[in-house]
C-alpha cells in the first residue's frame, strides 16, 4: 500500500455569467494560487464582446491580473465541451460553483456542474460557499474508508490542507449499521456498544497505517471518529454538523446515472444536498476497484 | 435496584410473586376473556383458549418481561368484521374461516418479527392511532350496549346506526319478556357497579378485581333466582354457552377462502392491528415496567405470531398484548414472564374445572364490561389534552375516529395519515421538502466522547421519518448522555415530539439523559410542549424575529428557572442591542448575526450569557450556526487582547495570523491549549498562577478578549441547559480570579 496525493498544477474552472460567478472566480484564483497551480478559465458557448467586457471588469474589481489566467472558449453541448477542454489541456482539478441543494424539479435535468461530476476523469471541487474575500479553510474532513482510493484520498486531503492553511483534520471512517449488533433489547445494546469497540480499535489501526503513509509534514491536527449510517449520507452530515470547510471524498467507482439518482447511494447523497466544498479526489489506481 | 434474573433461575427467585400477581390477573382475564369473544361473534370458548395458549407460549418466547398476552380489545372488532363478512351471514361457517385468517395473520405477524418491523407501529401519527382507537371503543360500545340491554342481535352491524338502533332497542323493553327485563336490569346495574367502583372505598371489595365482581355477583343471581323460580332465571338464551364436549367439537380451521381478497383483507386487517395494539402495549408496560427493563420488541412479535397461529388452529382467537391486564399483572407485583404463564395456566385450569360455573354467567353483565371498556377506550376526558397539544390535533384525532366508523379500521387509519400530512403541509408550508426528503436517511449519531453522544437531525422530523431517528435513540445505552440537536430541521411535529418525551423520561430514569436543542428557533404552533414545532408558522422568513408573547420551549423555561435561583435576568428573546455587544469579537468578522436568544444577565458583575444564530454565505448557500456564549466586562482589571482556545477555532482571526502560541510554563495548561496574542508581556501578567490552575482543571472554554470585554464558550453549538449552566459558573468564578489578582 503506497500513498500519492495529488499535486495538483492545473487547476480549472467553467466561467458561467451566474451572479455568483465573481466570487467563484475569486475563490478559484485564490485556490489555484495557494496551491502554486495555472489556472485556466474555460468558457462553452459564443465568447461575446460583452462576455469578455465582464471577464474583464471582474478581473480588475478583484485585482488579478488576467495574464496569470488562460481562457479558453468553445461552442456546444457544455458537459462535453467542458469535459473535452479539460482532457485538451491536462487539467488535474475542475472546481466548479454548485448550488448547495439541487432543485427538486430539476432531478432529471441537472445542473452542468452535478451532471459533469458524474462523467468527469479529473478531480472537481465542488464550491458552495464562495465568496469575494478570503475566509479560511480550517477544518477539513476526509473519508477513511476501507477502499483501495482512500490513501490517495487522504494524502490529497493532507496537500491541501497544508497548502490552504488548515488546522484540523478529522478522518471520518463511515461503518455500516450492519457491521455490529442491533439493539433492541438491554442485553443486544450492550453487546452492540461491545462489538462497536472491537469494530472501531480494528478501524483505529487501519486508519493509523494509512495515517502513517501520507501524514509526513503534516502541520495540521489530526482525529478521527467513527460514525455509524448510510455511507456517503454520514459523511455529509457529519461534515455539515462539525461546520467542516472541505469535505474530501474518494472519486466515485462507476459512472453515476439515472438510477443512481433516484435510488441515492454514496457519493449521490453528497451531491444532492453539498454540505460544504467538496472535494472528489480522482485516482488513477489500477487497484481502485475494490 | 436489583433485577430479577431470566430464564429457570429468574423462575425459581420470583414464582411466588408471579404465582400472585398471575392469580389476579388470571381473574381478571376470565371474565374478559369471555366478554371479548361475544364481542368477536365466535364462541365463548375461543377468548379463553387466546388467554391460554398467548398466557403459556408468549411467557417462553416472548422478548418483553411484564406483559400479559391474550384477547384484545382491537381484535374483537376485527375478528366480529371478519366472521361477518367471511361467513357472509352463517356465524359458525364464518367463525372456522376468520380462524384460517387468524393462522395466516399469526404467521405475517411472525414475519413481521423476523424481518425486524416491530417498527413500524411507531410510524402512525399520535393523533391518528388514538382515534383509531377510540373508534374500537365506540364499535364495541355500540354492539354490547344492545346485548347490555337484553338486544343479542340488533338489526344493523354498522355502528353508526348501531348507535341510533339503541333507541328502538330500548322501545322493546316495553313489551320483553321477563328473561329480557331480568338480563337489561343485571346489565344496566353491571355497568352502574363498574362505573360507581373506583368511588367505593371499602378496601375488601377492591382485592377483586370489578369484572370478576360483576361476573361473580350475577352468576350469583342466576343461581339463587333459578333456585326460588324453579326455572332458569335469565333463561338459556342469555347465557354463556360452553359446551360440555368443547374439546372434542374441535375441527380444522377453514382455509377454503385462502384465494379470495377477502381473506386476505381479513387476515391483513387481523395482522395490522394486532401488531399496533401489541406494540402500543409493549412500549406502555416498559415505562411501567417497576426494573425499567427494556423489551425486545421484534421477539415478542414472534412469539405472539406462533401464538396467535396455534390459537387460531386450536379454535382461539388472535394472541396480543393487552395493557390493561398488564397493568393489573404489574401493579400486583409480577417480576417475571412467569406471570404472563401462570394467568394462562390458571385460566386453563378454570375452564377445566370451572366450565359449569362459566356457563351461568349471564351475556348482559359481560357485555356490562365491554361497554365500560369502549367507553374507556373512547375516554373523552382526552379530548381536552389532545386540544391543548393543538386544534388541529383534536380535528385529526376526530376526522381519524369518524373514517374508522364509516370506512373501517385500516382505512380510517390511512385516512388519518393523510389527513395528517395534509395539515402539516398546511402548517408548515414545507411539501415540497417532505417530498423530498422523507426517504432520505436524515439522522446522524457519533460518540463525541466516550458515553457522551450526539444526534443531529437534518430537514425535518415527523411521523414519517420517526422510525429513523427511533432506530438511533435505540441504539444509544439510555445511561448514556445524549444531545439532541434540532437546529438543522425545519418543522418537528406532535408524534415525535410526544415520542422524544418518553424517551427524556426513559433516558433520566436510566441515570441517562437526553436533552433537546435548536428547538428555540421553532416557533410552536400550539402552546403546549407536544405541539407542532415549525420555523415557516411565522411566515417565510426564518429568521425573523419572534415576539416576547411567544410561548417558551422546554430548554428555555429551564434556562428561566435557572436564571430565576442565580439571581440572573433572562430574556429569552432580547432586543437586536445585544447584536452589538457579540459582534464585537473577531470571532463574529466571517458570520452574519441573525438572531439572539436566551440572554441571561447579571448586571452587577457585568455577565452576560447569550445564544446567537448566525451565518455565512449568501442566499442559497447560507448556512446557519448556534453559538452559547458568555460575554464578560470585568471590571478593574486591564484586559489584554489575546485569544485562548484548543480547536483552533480562532485561527480564522486574521489580525493574528503568524503570531506564535505563548507557552507560560505551565505544563497542563500550555499542552490543553493555544494562547495567542501581540502583546506577551501583559498577557503573562493576565494569566495568574490561581487562573492557570483554575482553567487546567475545568472543560475546556474557548476565549477571546479584544481589551475590553471576553467572550467565552465551551462547543461550537447550541447549548444544552446543563451545558450553559457549565458555562455561567465557569464564567462568574473565572471574573472572580482575575477580579481577586489585581
Amino acid at each position: 500500500m503506497n500513498a500519492t496525493p495529488k499535486q495538483y498544477s492545473r487547476v480549472a474552472t467553467a466561467m458561467g455569467f451566474s451572479p455568483m460567478a465573481k466570487a467563484n472566480l475569486a475563490e478559484v484564483h485564490r485556490i489555484a494560487t495557494r496551491f502554486g497551480a495555472e489556472m485556466f478559465v474555460f468558457h462553452v458557448g459564443e465568447w461575446t464582446e460583452k462576455c469578455q467586457k465582464t471577464y474583464e471588469s471582474f478581473l480588475s474589481e478583484l485585482g488579478i491580473d488576467s495574464d496569470t489566467i488562460t481562457l479558453k472558449s468553445k461552442a456546444g453541448d457544455p458537459k462535453v465541451e467542458l469535459l473535452s477542454l479539460c482532457s485538451e489541456n491536462d487539467i488535474d482539478l475542475l472546481a466548479l460553483g454548485a448550488l448547495m441543494r439541487e432543485n427538486m424539479f430539476k432531478v432529471f435535468s441537472a445542473s452542468i456542474a452535478r451532471d459533469v461530476c458524474r462523467k468527469a476523469k479529473v478531480s472537481l471541487l465542488l464550491l458552495t460557499h464562495s465568496s469575494i474575500m478570503e475566509e479560511p479553510c480550517e477544518r477539513i474532513v476526509v473519508n477513511g474508508l476501507d477502499h483501495p482510493k482512500t490513501p490517495d484520498t487522504i494524502a490529497t486531503a493532507v496537500w491541501a490542507g497544508n497548502k490552504l492553511g488548515s488546522s484540523e483534520l478529522i478522518v471520518v471512517d463511515e461503518l455500516s449499521e450492519k457491521s455490529i449488533a442491533r439493539a433492541d433489547d438491554d442485553m443486544s445494546t450492550l453487546q452492540r456498544i461491545r462489538q462497536s469497540r472491537q469494530l472501531e480499535k480494528k478501524e483505529h489501526n487501519r486508519i493509523e497505517s494509512v495515517l502513517g503513509l501520507c501524514t509526513g509534514g503534516c502541520s495540521m491536527d489530526i482525529s478521527e471518529q467513527h460514525v455509524y449510517g448510510k455511507k456517503g449520507y454520514t459523511i455529509a452530515h457529519y461534515a455539515k454538523a462539525k461546520k467542516a470547510d472541505l469535505l474530501v471524498v474518494n472519486s466515485p467507482d462507476t459512472k453515476l446515472g439515472l438510477l443512481d439518482r433516484i435510488f441515492k447511494h454514496d457519493l449521490e447523497y453528497i451531491l444532492a444536498d453539498l454540505p460544504t466544498d467538496v472535494l472528489i479526489v480522482h485516482t488513477t489506481k489500477t487497484t481502485a476497484h475494490a | 435496584m436489583h433485577k430479577p434474573k431470566n430464564g429457570f433461575k429468574g423462575f425459581v427467585e420470583n414464582w411466588q410473586s408471579d404465582l400472585k400477581a398471575g392469580f389476579v390477573v388470571s381473574l381478571v382475564a376470565l371474565p374478559i376473556s369471555i366478554a371479548l369473544s361475544l364481542a368477536s361473534g365466535a364462541p365463548a370458548i375461543a377468548g379463553l383458549i387466546a388467554a391460554v395458549i398467548g398466557g403459556i407460549l408468549v411467557a417462553h418466547l416472548g422478548g418483553s418481561y411484564v406483559t400479559i398476552t391474550g384477547p384484545g380489545n382491537g381484535l374483537a372488532v376485527v375478528t366480529l368484521a371478519a366472521i361477518t363478512t367471511l361467513g357472509g351471514g352463517d356465524m359458525l361457517a364464518g367463525y372456522y374461516m376468520a380462524l384460517g385468517a387468524i393462522v395466516v395473520s399469526g404467521i405475517l405477524l411472525f414475519i413481521l418479527g423476523t424481518v425486524r418491523l416491530g417498527v413500524l407501529a411507531d410510524l402512525f401519527p399520535t393523533s391518528a392511532v388514538q382515534g383509531m382507537l377510540a373508534a374500537i371503543g365506540i364499535i364495541i360500545l355500540a354492539k354490547q350496549s344492545h346485548v347490555m340491554i337484553g338486544t343479542l342481535n340488533p338489526e344493523n352491524s354498522s355502528p353508526i346506526p348501531l348507535l341510533v338502533e339503541f333507541f328502538s332497542s330500548l322501545e322493546t323493553l316495553v313489551w320483553a319478556d321477563a328473561a329480557q327485563l331480568r338480563s337489561a336490569i343485571v346489565g344496566v346495574g353491571s355497568l352502574l357497579f363498574l362505573i360507581g367502583f373506583s368511588q367505593i372505598r371499602a378496601r375488601w371489595m377492591h382485592a377483586i378485581p370489578a369484572p370478576l365482581w360483576v361476573v361473580v355477583l350475577a352468576v350469583l343471581t342466576q343461581i339463587i333466582g333459578t333456585n326460588v323460580t324453579g326455572e332458569s332465571f335469565f333463561g338459556p338464551k342469555y347465557l354463556v354457552n360452553i359446551p360440555a364436549d368443547w374439546m372434542s367439537a374441535w375441527r380444522l380451521p377453514d382455509f377454503s377462502g385462502i384465494q379470495t381478497g377477502t381473506f386476505w383483507g381479513a387476515a391483513i386487517s387481523l395482522t395490522f392491528i394486532a401488531s399496533i395494539e401489541s406494540l402500543l402495549s409493549i412500549k406502555g408496560m416498559d415505562r411501567l415496567d417497576p426494573y425499567k427493563r427494556k423489551s425486545n420488541v421484534n421477539k415478542d412479535l414472534r412469539a405472539l405470531g406462533i401464538a396467535t397461529a396455534v390459537s387460531g388452529m386450536l379454535g382461539g382467537l388472535s394472541v396480543v398484548t393487552v395493557i390493561a391486564r398488564s397493568s393489573v399483572n404489574v401493579s400486583n407485583g409480577a417480576k417475571t414472564r412467569s406471570a404472563n404463564f401462570f394467568h394462562g395456566a390458571l385460566i386453563l385450569i378454570f375452564v377445566l374445572f370451572l366450565r359449569e360455573v362459566l356457563t351461568q354467567i349471564p351475556l348482559p353483565a359481560l357485555a356490562a364490561i365491554l361497554v365500560f371498556t369502549g367507553y374507556k377506550l373512547l375516554n373523552p376526558s382526552q379530548f381536552s389534552k389532545i386540544a391543548q397539544i393543538g386544534l388541529e390535533q383534536l380535528f385529526l384525532f376526530f376526522f381519524t375516529l369518524f373514517a374508522t366508523l364509516v370506512y373501517g379500521l385500516i382505512m380510517g387509519i390511512v385516512f388519518g395519515m393523510a389527513a395528517t400530512l395534509v395539515i402539516q403541509v398546511i402548517i408548515t408550508g414545507a411539501g415540497a421538502e417532505i417530498l423530498r426528503y422523507f426517504n432520505r436517511p436524515n439522522t446522524l449519531l457519533f460518540e463525541e466522547e466516550e458515553n457522551k453522544y450526539i444526534l443531529n437531525i437534518n430537514y425535518f422530523a415527523n411521523f414519517l421519518n420517526y422510525p429513523r431517528l427511533k432506530s438511533k435513540l435505540d441504539s444509544i445505552p439510555t445511561s448514556a448522555e445524549v444531545i439532541a440537536d434540532f437546529s438543522n430541521t425545519s418543522f418537528v411535529d406532535a408524534t415525535v415530539m410526544e415520542h422524544l418525551t418518553g424517551y427524556v423520561e426513559s433516558f433520566e430514569q436510566h441515570g441517562g439523559s437526553l436533552e433537546l436543542v435548536g428547538l428555540d428557533t421553532l416557533a410552536p404552533a400550539s402552546s403546549h410542549p407536544l405541539g407542532v414545532q415549525s420555523k415557516s408558522t411565522r411566515g417565510s422568513n426564518v429568521f425573523q424575529l419572534r415576539t416576547s408573547d411567544t410561548r417558551l420551549s422546554g430548554k428555555q423555561e429551564k434556562l428561566s428557572n435557572f436564571a430565576v435561583l442565580e439571581g440572573l435576568e433572562y430574556t429569552p428573546w432580547p432586543d437586536p442591542i445585544w447584536d452589538e455587544k457579540v459582534n464585537q469579537f473577531h470571532y463574529f468578522r466571517h458570520r452574519r448575526i441573525d438572531q439572539t436568544m436566551n440572554l441571561l444577565e447579571d448586571r452587577s458583575s457585568k455577565l452576560m450569557a447569550i445564544e446567537v444564530v448566525t451565518h455565512v454565505g449568501e442566499f442559497t448557500m447560507r448556512d446557519s450556526q448556534h453559538l452559547a456564549c458568555v460575554v464578560l466586562q470585568p471590571e478593574g482589571v486591564k484586559l489584554p487582547k489575546f485569544t485562548l482556545d484548543r480547536e483552533r477555532i480562532f485561527e480564522r482571526i486574521s489580525y493574528l495570523a503568524g503570531v506564535q502560541d505563548i507557552e507560560l510554563g505551565s505544563g497542563v495548561f500550555d499542552k490543553r491549549f493555544n494562547l495567542k496574542g501581540r502583546d506577551e508581556h501583559a498577557i503573562r501578567e493576565f494569566f495568574s498562577p490561581g487562573c492557570l490552575a483554575y482553567l487546567a482543571s475545568n472543560p475546556v472554554f474557548h476565549m477571546e478578549s479584544n481589551g475590553e470585554a471576553l467572550l467565552i464558550f465551551h462547543k461550537e453549538r447550541a447549548a444544552s441547559v446543563s451545558e450553559f449552566k457549565l458555562m455561567v459558573n465557569f464564567a462568574r468564578e473565572f471574573a472572580n480570579r482575575i477580579g481577586a489578582k489585581s
